[in-house]
């Protein structure tokens, strides 16, 4: 079974003759551990695909299916539910509660949906910040991080409840090659020992070798 | 839990100064209102506390003890009314003390059960010359032995009683016939002791109030008030709880809006904050439950701080105002607090309920 299903997502902002089509009939599906790397031009719908791919924004019309979970239907409760339990986002601007330490950022998820910080919470926090090389950072608030050290908190965030899917918009927009590259390398690994599906979305081309497949989008059309 | 304790630790600072802040204003809150529960008890004391069902006074009086004075006949017509089981004379007026700043008041009782409804020190007069002695919270008190000398007559405080003052002043509840020989004395011979109201217990059973009602009717020139009716009734202790009333007033709006003010503000403060969590999956409870939950702790604290600090003062204070908390009235007033804390956070509420997940993309424009 695909990671996600997109069946003729139609996307429109706005009423009548102010009408703006963000995604016009997409078809498209990622398979179970595979990254997809998704390209386009400034308000080409990139954000608007990722965001109606991880249950942020209900499609106009069409069909989402996550993981064999059609959540096309879904109420406020529901798709608050099914993004905390199976879809994982690094954004691109607002990704860490300033207020949190970096540890503290991974457990939140946990408490979401009156979920408990147990030990159980605690290790994989751990874990994840030490897999992300964030270990001796456990204890700093965002303020106190460089923005590379943001991004991976961002990304043991994304990873922290387990998820099926994650969607990753725009990683490396805020950092220079080098930590872009290093933050693409730790994704890329991160997402691949999990066995988990990606979806990309970049500006960058340097990101591409690390994807399965990229796909373009042009005016909300993907591109063949 | 988690969230609301850890937006605490990082901003301690301005939760520390909105507690100290609601401290304060209960501190002013509980001070203004024990003082002016010792006040208004100072003048209704001696009413509220006295033992007679039904004060009959003169009409013209309007319920004020010191403008009402009786002719001697009243006592009897007002005993004959069915359902009053006895009637009994009480004089009142005003003396100076010898070598004392203060005056006192001094109620002559024909029937010592006409006078306050409980001793709580010693014991009622029965002899010539003994006193039973009020005090106010705001004025000096007395004890057991003391004598004080009244024109020209020496009385002995026999007993103490609480609470049970006239016109905010020390009050000697003594015999009618003491009053009747300290007030002649004052006037030199030339005037009679005045009667200035009757006390009347009614028959078991029956209700004060339609029994005064029945004495109003039946006999000329009088008012008839149960108990309650001529408390409220004196003049003065209206106009102070009204004064009070509006400070009261105006520290609960003050409360209202430091509390609605500070989270409407910490609450735009950390919009992106809560733009993320709802965006990762938190329900809007999961973002709601933090700000009740602020809510609860700054006000519970600033509550118990400033409850701690009002009865901490008032005892230090108790010579000059001789107050103290009302555990009903603090607890009372400390719950109503807490309410307005929470009605306040419904600003607050209300922006973290129409966060919009979708504002994590791109901060509210997608594309």
């Amino acid at each position: 079974m695909p990671a996600l299903t997109l069946s003729n997502v139609r996307k429109v902002y706005g009423s009548d003759d102010q009408q703006v089509v963000a995604l016009d009939d997409v078809d498209l599906t990622v398979d179970d551990e595979e990254i997809l790397i998704l390209i386009g031009p400034s308000g080409s719908g990139k954000t608007t695909l990722l965001t109606v791919a991880g249950a942020l924004l209900r499609p106009t019309s069409g069909l989402v299916d996550v993981g064999g979970t059609d959540v096309t239907d879904l109420g406020d409760k529901e798709l608050a539910r099914f993004r905390r339990d199976q879809v994982g986002f690094v954004f691109q601007s607002v990704n860490l509660v300033p207020f949190l330490t970096a540890k503290e950022n991974l457990l939140a998820v946990r408490q979401l949906g009156g979920g408990r910080i147990d030990k159980a919470a605690k290790a994989r926090a751990n874990e994840l910040l030490d897999e992300l090389g964030l270990a001796d950072r456990a204890g700093n608030l965002p303020s106190q991080l460089s923005g590379g050290q943001k991004q991976r908190v961002a990304i043991g965030r994304a990873l922290m409840n387990e998820p099926a899917l994650v969607l990753v918009d725009e990683p490396t927009s805020a950092l220079d090659s080098k930590l872009g590259r290093q933050v693409m390398e730790l994704l890329h690994r991160e997402i691949k020992s999990r066995g988990v599906s990606a979806i990309i979305v970049t500006h960058d081309d340097r990101v591409l070798d690390f994807g399965d497949r990229t796909v373009e989008i042009v005016d909300g059309v993907l591109q063949a | 839990m988690f969230i609301a304790f850890k937006e605490i630790r990082a901003s301690l600072g301005r939760f520390l100064l909105l507690i100290g802040a609601v401290m304060l204003l209960v501190v002013l809150l509980l001070f203004f209102q024990s003082v002016a529960g010792s006040l208004t008890l100072g003048i209704t004391g001696g009413i509220e506390n006295n033992n007679a069902d039904v004060l009959v006074f003169n009409e013209r009086a309007r319920g004020n003890p010191a403008a009402s004075f009786l002719n001697p006949g009243s006592v009897d017509e007002v005993g004959a009314v069915e359902g009053v089981a006895s009637a009994s004379a009480v004089g009142r007026g005003i003396f100076s003390v010898a070598g004392a700043d203060e005056d006192v008041v001094i109620v002559g009782l024909e029937d010592q059960l006409a006078g306050p409804a409980v001793v709580d020190d010693g014991r009622r007069p029965n002899a010539p010359g003994e006193a039973l002695v009020s005090t106010t919270s705001l004025a000096e008190g007395f004890a057991i032995g003391d004598v004080l000398t009244v024109e020209g007559m020496s009385f002995e405080a026999v007993g103490v009683t609480d609470e049970a003052a006239f016109d905010v002043s020390t009050t000697l509840y003594v015999s009618y016939s003491d009053f009747a020989a300290v007030t002649q004395t004052r006037s030199g011979g030339q005037a009679p002791a005045p009667l200035s109201w009757v006390a009347v217990a009614v028959d078991d059973g029956l209700d004060p109030a339609t029994v005064a009602e029945r004495i109003t009717e039946t006999v000329g020139g009088i008012e008839a008030l149960d108990r309650s009716t001529a408390a409220n009734e004196l003049p003065g202790a209206d106009q102070i709880t009204q004064s009070f009333s509006i400070l009261y007033l105006l520290l609960f709006i003050v409360v209202t809006i430091v509390t609605g003010v500070f989270f409407l503000i910490l609450t735009v403060q950390k919009q992106r904050s809560l733009v993320l969590l709802r965006a990762i999956g938190g329900s809007r409870w999961d973002v709601v439950k933090p700000v009740l939950i602020q809510v609860v702790i700054v006000v519970g604290l600033g509550v118990l701080l400033g409850v701690a600090v009002a009865g901490g003062l008032l005892e230090l204070a108790k010579d000059v105002f001789g107050s103290s908390l009302d555990p009903r009235t603090t607890i009372l007033t400390s719950g109503f607090i807490l309410a307005l804390g929470i009605l306040a956070s419904l600003g607050a509420i209300r922006r973290v309920l129409s966060v919009d997940p979708i504002e994590a993309t791109t901060g509210g424009s997608v594309a």
